[in-house]
């Protein structure tokens, strides 16, 4: 279970007083399925996210994460940005465009051999299964400038799976999408992260993402959550 | 390795600053006068502005109404070397100087890309409110009066603060069209080491200008990147032949016309003199001149090349963005003057000027590199650098895997473009250089002399050179990154 306890968060001109943009209390995690983090623009759903993986400093974090490996506690809102293990899906995607489908993920591997301590074999054995699991095997040499909006979100969701993350974090993943699209897209993910068994809080806006969800949902607005509900 | 790379950085650009103070003993005195030149740096700068962008709307109203390759015609008076545009005041105006006339020049220069960004940002982000607009039966004129200038009124206002800071701090125009009254504090920096050696002057006089621009900054905001954000390219549509205008085409072809008229004027009298060696007593001093313009250019673009890998490396900072954001544009005279700590005490020699020349020229190019490409560069690929942070890259292994190839093009056209700048440099290199060793020095030399034939074969064959050199420095980073 990961719960945090506070994240509290205020920007711009606020810096200095005032109310927080972003006040979150004693809101859990579930270490299985997918939580949705639903509110509407601007109610600070994607600030949470940014928040949550350090790429912006909270102004107060205390996040206390079960590491499932080891059972550890760990206060996950003081680890440095590549040592906390969270996944990121964007909604473009944000791909390395120079790069190839294979070398955007064998780029992640190699972090996650790096600083993560992944083993080298199993993280090369990871770049395969990933590339047949989401269907990129025939387009692996393509450079990613050049791939459409579906693909490139396969290739974010493979390449934030690679380094098998503690939790992985999407943000409107498929808002992006054409209809078509999405609908794969949202089925693609649902069973990809019920086969890993990897928790993971999907950040929308849109009702239809909702539509045969199973897992929490969590409402948010001006920056808090309002209400919680489990569908099972 | 990041920090030491932030400390080198600033250490590199605040230098000149440091050397100042430290010549001046760290004694600050304002000149007599100080308000009344003040007063006149501010007026040249406040209408230089003013007329850029009366240019610019202009020129952007003339560009609604032809293809993108206008774009080129309209950028390329702020691209070409200062020394064009002074050349082409001095043939067609030969007794014009002034701070007024420095204001004229700095319109010129700057009005052409004020026009290709306002256009862009009517035909892009305002392109289909506009065509609804039109749809539903507005006028031509009600369209430009309560659509367009109303919308885009932030834009101009911000592109006409950077014009402002520009011609403030401007050196090179100034220097030839200036009269005897400095025209910019520039001018007043040159005049006080170099007439009366006032160091102390000088840093005051420098420092107060930059925290003057910082401060600019500070009030009004910052003064590109969300103009870029809103210029993309876009392609012509049929709403830019409605609101466009042909008459602004002829305001973009002033400094063009100008340039290029003053240069074909008397080619052929120059050809005339130079063979039968009434130009030049010694044509083995023009090969020196260009083997000097080669050398400097070249070291000009590489130390270019290695200052922007060091952002790169040092990237993503705020504090880096921060502090080169709002170092708008450094003191070229007091650049030039610093650079004479190389070599400090020996005598000057052709490879010592040359080095001067060249950091001196790259510390000043950079920040408009920096404006011009880099931030909007760099900005673009925050997002992908952030993305590899959280799958746990090192930094290493985001600058040589995600950075570097992604920015190599554009290391090389900076430095392309830093060498074709250093070629019509005379700024610098009058202060820097002890002997006129490049073509921009002796064309400078024979301007103030009057000399314009055998200025205009110079200047034409410094431009000529200088984009043989910009296109070499393109060559060679197209092999790189293959």
């Amino acid at each position: 279970m990961s719960l945090v306890k506070k994240l509290r968060h205020r920007y711009g001109r606020g810096k200095k007083g005032g109310e927080f943009f972003i006040d979150i209390k004693n809101w859990e995690i579930p270490d299985q399925g997918i939580t949705a983090l639903w509110g509407p623009s601007g109610s600070g759903k994607s600030s949470v996210l940014r928040l949550l993986l350090g790429l912006d400093t909270a102004d107060e974090i205390d996040w206390q994460f079960e590491d499932r490996e080891s059972s550890a506690l760990l206060e996950l809102g003081t680890v440095p940005v590549p040592l906390r293990r969270l996944g990121i899906v964007f909604q473009h995607g944000e791909l390395f465009g120079h790069m190839t489908v294979r070398e955007n993920i064998q780029f992640a591997a190699n972090a996650a051999i790096k600083t993560r301590g992944l083993d080298e074999s199993r993280a090369n054995q990871n770049v395969d299964r990933f590339l047949s699991r989401l269907r990129l095997e025939n387009i692996s040499q393509r450079v990613a400038n050049l791939l459409s909006g579906g693909e490139c979100q396969r290739v974010a969701l493979a390449r934030a799976l690679i380094g098998e993350p503690r939790l992985l974090l999407l943000d409107e993943p498929f808002s992006a999408l054409d209809a078509e699209n999405r609908s794969e897209a949202r089925e693609l993910v649902r069973s990809v992260l019920h086969e890993m068994s990897i928790p993971a809080i999907i950040v929308t806006h849109d009702a239809d993402d909702l539509v045969g969800f199973k897992g929490k949902i969590s409402r948010i607005e001006n920056g808090k959550i309002i209400s919680e509900k489990v569908i099972s | 390795m990041r920090r030491a790379l932030l400390t080198f950085l600033f250490i590199l650009f605040f230098m000149p600053y440091f050397f100042a103070l430290f010549v001046a003993r760290f004694q600050l005195q304002l000149p007599d006068g100080f308000l009344v030149l003040l007063s006149r740096s501010v007026a040249q700068a406040t209408v230089s502005a003013g007329l850029a962008t009366f240019l610019g709307i202009g020129g952007a109203l003339g560009l609604l109404r032809r293809s993108k390759n206008w774009e080129a015609v309209a950028i390329a008076p702020a691209v070409v070397p200062a020394i064009a545009i002074v050349f082409g005041f001095m043939t067609f105006f030969p007794s014009w100087r002034g701070w007024f006339v420095v204001a004229v020049a700095h319109a010129l220069v700057s009005g052409g890309l004020i026009a290709v960004v306002l256009s862009r940002i009517v035909q892009g982000s305002l392109g289909s409110s506009l065509e609804l607009a039109w749809v539903e039966g507005a006028s031509r004129i009600d369209i430009l009066v309560r659509g367009v200038l109303p919308a885009i009124r932030k834009d101009v206002f911000r592109l006409a603060i950077s014009v402002f800071a520009a011609s403030l701090t401007s050196f090179s125009i100034p220097m030839l069209l200036g009269g005897t009254q400095a025209a910019s504090l520039e001018i007043a920096i040159l005049q006080s080491i170099r007439l009366d050696g006032k160091w102390d002057v000088a840093a005051a006089l420098s420092i107060f200008q930059i925290l003057f621009l910082l401060s600019l900054v500070l009030v009004l905001g910052r003064t590109n990147g969300p103009i870029k954000g809103r210029a993309e390219s876009y392609g012509r549509t049929e709403i830019g032949q409605v609101i466009g205008s042909d008459s602004g085409v002829v305001l973009l072809l002033m400094a063009p016309i100008l340039v290029l008229t003053a240069l074909l004027w008397s080619p052929l009298s120059g050809i005339e003199q130079l063979v039968s060696a009434r130009l030049f007593e010694n044509t083995d001093f023009l090969f020196l001149a260009i083997r000097g313009s080669f050398v400097t250019s070249t070291l000009a673009g590489i130390f270019a090349a290695v200052i922007l890998l060091a952002f790169v490396a040092a990237y993503p900072s705020q504090r880096l963005r921060h502090w080169i954001s709002g170092y708008i544009a450094p003191s070229t005279a007091i650049t030039g003057f610093s650079t004479l700590i190389f070599g400090w005490g020996s005598d000057s020699s052709f490879v010592i000027d040359s080095f001067r020349i060249s950091i001196g020229a790259a510390l000043v190019f950079v920040p408009v590199l920096w404006r011009l490409r880099w931030e909007q560069l760099l900005g673009r690929l925050e997002g992908q650098v952030r993305v590899a942070e959280t799958l746990g890259a090192t930094h290493p292994m985001i600058v040589t895997h995600i950075l570097y190839p992604q920015i190599l093009d554009s290391l090389f056209w900076s430095a392309g473009l830093v060498s074709f700048w250093t070629w019509g440099d005379y700024a610098i290199g009058s202060i820097a250089a002890s002997r006129s060793m490049t073509t921009a020095l002796v064309a400078k030399g024979l301007l103030e002399s009057y000399r314009l034939e055998a200025a205009s074969l110079l200047i034409f064959a410094t431009l000529v050179l200088g984009s043989v050199s910009y296109r070499f420095f393109l060559l060679g980073g197209s092999r790189v990154a293959r």
